[in-house]
């Protein structure tokens, strides 16, 4: 580079530097002005914005959730949206679910399936706003707990069964199809029924636990108990442990059993509330007793890993539902895969590899061929004993769900 | 050369006979990073503190009502979370120093040819997923481990147990765990700003206070560590501020009376339908105290500058 090249570089850099600059100023002091005003209008506009739209309580058919044309018949298809670790899989390759599978096949319905709910709130707010908006959910069934089946069907959002597509619908045992939630089971059909019980580590507790109040007020448990931070899993067993009824209680009653809860875990008594990885502590040893789903813990495998089968109280039975969102479009699909499921031996089939109560008829007889060992564990086929001491949970409003739901959560800190 | 000469006298041609053209070019540079702010930090923040001062659930809907009750409910119903917030990053903080400062001061003074590889021994393990490297501790402190064991043998727990800092005769699922979880997530943030402060000190300077006489630990007090002051604000800030919000420890390493703030904010969100509004207001709260916090921490240690 010569001199004379260089020094007019910098002279150019210079100067358009010097404008730039100058305009830059002006420009800027201008924007600035701008920004103000307009931030100050967008923060107006967004905070008036910021509600959120509530529901809007379709008129009329209040019992049978709204309809979508149903494209059934055009599309052999049907979305299913289920919790993971829910269903059969082949023991040599993940990927294929023997029950689902055979059900492709005969029936020709390409089945979607999606293991994508993990926590019922979650899942609710999640499918709300395409509900209150009442248009379709891109699900043609889903599996939620029976106390959000109550939820759903005050809201109306989910659709009453045709029958005629459910032949099987008459083999559902009397005490499923007697639900406090649904009563008949026009909504909703079991995918799992289960109790919720204790399990504990026989390394860790020297005395056997035989009853519910143990968890809360045994001095050598200490630290060691996880409870669930589901809210009525956790209150049923405080009533239960009480000698109150989780089917049928009061305000006060509830207080009582929060108030339990409450001193248990001040007292360091609880080590944890748990969702669904309590398992993992539990078979680690890192907590003594668990609260435990039937399915769970039915087939540990472990001589120390011990369930009790039938606390003194009693125990807690609860049902995971399939139902059809409003404006499914493969709702005869989706009754077809239901009524499917319903067959004594494919539910066998299902109960064999999930560990979760039968609640069909014939169900047993046939778990019995498929595989005996599993037949004779009580936390699978229950006894005559254990289902005359097992409660459901009390149907809520949604505004006492609402409350009950935030003060125990208050307590959990979870 | 040739081009470099010529090329501004097209500018001197144009220039005396129109207007300047406008230069949209820094504004169009800007937009992404404006865009940015917009949708990932004004926007939020306004949400936030609108949502704060709304009543109603989600199956009614929100409506802003300048409910500013939300606040007393925000801070009264929620003081020992709070207080666990406050004091287990505090702590983090402080254990943090203690552990990175002669940690960086042996890489940047004594490390030689091997600095390299042992700043990427501090940085590598980050590549792990935060949430697996906080699970492992479950595995490390679990019950019937190594760990708990020989603490245990050394009847070292009774003495953390009777101070509080631990629960019976485990580690996990009390205080101390969630305080050991955090100084190990949060470690490399205090290293690296302090590594980067002490390395750009003259090791000559070191020989002159010999030279004058002071012993190693005056040197330390009276050259290093004031020269090394950016990095101690710099490194506790960048520790203290994530640790204050973090709650994947307290919930993963903790027990229901570890609970901190962003446990109870999740909650709110989550799992309680009319939780959004005392939800936004904690984290408003939040906020504004982790900013007088830092604000006043920076102001005590005189060095606006590195803002």
């Amino acid at each position: 580079m010569t001199g004379s090249s260089s020094f007019e570089l910098a002279r150019y850099t210079n100067r358009t530097r010097l404008t730039s600059t100058a305009r830059r100023m002006s420009r800027r002091s201008l924007l600035r002005g701008a920004m103000v005003g307009g931030i100050a209008v967008a923060g107006a506009s967004a905070l008036s914005a910021c509600g959120v739209q509530g529901h809007v309580l379709p008129p009329g058919s209040k019992e049978n959730g709204q309809a979508g044309h149903d494209y059934s018949d055009v599309e052999k298809t049907v979305v299913f949206a289920n919790w993971p670790a829910y269903i059969d899989v082949d023991a040599k390759d993940q990927n294929k679910r023997p029950t689902l599978d055979a059900f492709v096949k005969q029936s020709g319905i390409q089945v979607d399936y999606l293991e994508i709910i993990n926590d019922n709130n979650d899942w609710y707010n999640k499918i709300d706003p395409s509900l209150v908006k009442g248009i379709d959910t891109g699900y043609d069934i889903m599996v939620v707990s029976d106390y959000m089946v109550a939820k759903y069907r005050t809201y109306d959002y989910i659709q009453s069964f045709d029958l005629a597509n459910i032949p099987n619908h008459s083999k559902l045992l009397p005490s499923v199809l007697h639900d406090p939630t649904d009563p008949g089971r026009l909504h909703s059909i079991p995918w799992a029924y289960g109790y919720t019980t204790i399990a504990y580590n026989s390394n860790l507790v020297k005395t056997p636990i035989t009853s519910i109040a143990e968890l809360f007020t045994r001095p050598d448990l200490k630290g060691k108990v996880s409870l669930f931070a589901e809210m009525e899993d956790t209150v049923a067993m405080a009533l239960l442990a009480l000698g109150l009824n989780p089917e049928q209680f009061t305000d006060a009653q509830f207080n009582q059993a929060l108030e339990y809860i409450r001193r248990a875990k001040d007292a360091g008594q609880i080590r944890a509330f748990t969702g669904n990885d309590y398992l993992s502590d539990f078979q680690q040893g890192n907590t003594a007793v668990t609260m435990a789903y039937s399915g769970d813990v039915a087939q540990l495998g472990k001589p120390n890993l011990v369930t009790v089968d039938l606390p003194k109280e009693g125990l807690l039975a609860w049902s995971d539902n399939m139902v059809i969102p409003n404006f499914a479009r493969h709702k005869k699909n989706a009754e077809k895969l239901m009524n499917y499921y319903l067959q004594p031996e494919v539910s066998a089939e299902l109960t064999d590899y999930i560990d979760y109560i039968p609640s069909v008829q014939g169900a047993v007889a046939a778990l019995q061929q498929l595989d005996s060992d599993a037949a004779a564990v009580p936390l699978i086929v229950p006894t005559k004993e254990m289902q005359a001491k097992a409660r459901g949970f009390m149907a809520l409003s949604i505004a006492q769900l609402n409350d009950y739901t935030s003060r125990f959560q208050q307590i959990t800190g979870q | 050369m040739t081009t470099l000469t010529e090329a501004p006298a097209p500018v001197e041609e144009r220039a005396p006979d129109r207007k300047p053209r406008r230069n949209w070019t820094p504004w169009v540079l800007l937009l992404p990073g404006l865009l940015w702010l917009t949708v990932f930090f004004l926007v939020p923040i306004l949400t936030s503190v609108s949502a704060s001062v709304q009543t109603g659930d989600y199956d009614d809907g929100f409506k802003l009502t300048w409910h500013w009750a939300n606040y007393h409910d925000a801070i009264a119903d929620f003081g020992p979370q709070y207080y666990h917030s406050l004091v287990y990053s505090l702590l983090t903080t402080i254990v943090c120093l203690a552990l990175a400062y002669p940690v960086a001061y042996f890489i940047a003074f004594k490390g030689g040819r091997w600095k390299t590889l042992l700043m990427a021994l501090v940085i590598v393990p980050s590549f792990t997923s935060f949430l697996i490297r906080t699970i492992a501790w479950k595995t490390i402190l679990a019950d019937n481990g190594t760990v708990v064991h020989t603490l245990n043998s050394l009847h070292l727990l009774k003495i953390t147990t009777a101070l509080g800092w631990t629960v019976g005769n485990h580690v996990l699922a009390s205080p101390a765990a969630v305080v050991c979880g955090m100084v190990y997530n949060f470690l490399p943030f205090t290293i690296l700003p302090l590594y980067t402060s002490l390395e750009k000190i003259d090791p000559r300077l070191h020989e002159a206070g010999a030279d004058l006489y002071c012993s190693a630990f005056t040197t330390w007090r009276r050259i290093t560590l004031p020269l090394s002051m950016p990095g101690v604000i710099g490194g506790t800030l960048l520790t203290f501020i994530p640790a204050v919000g973090d709650y994947i420890n307290a919930q993963l390493l903790g027990n229901p009376n570890t609970t901190v703030v962003g446990q109870r904010i999740e909650d709110l969100f989550l799992r309680q339908t009319n939780g959004y509004p005392v939800g936004s207001a904690m984290s408003v709260v939040m906020m504004v105290g982790t900013l007088v916090i830092v604000m006043t921490y920076i102001w005590r240690a005189g060095t606006e500058d590195l803002l």
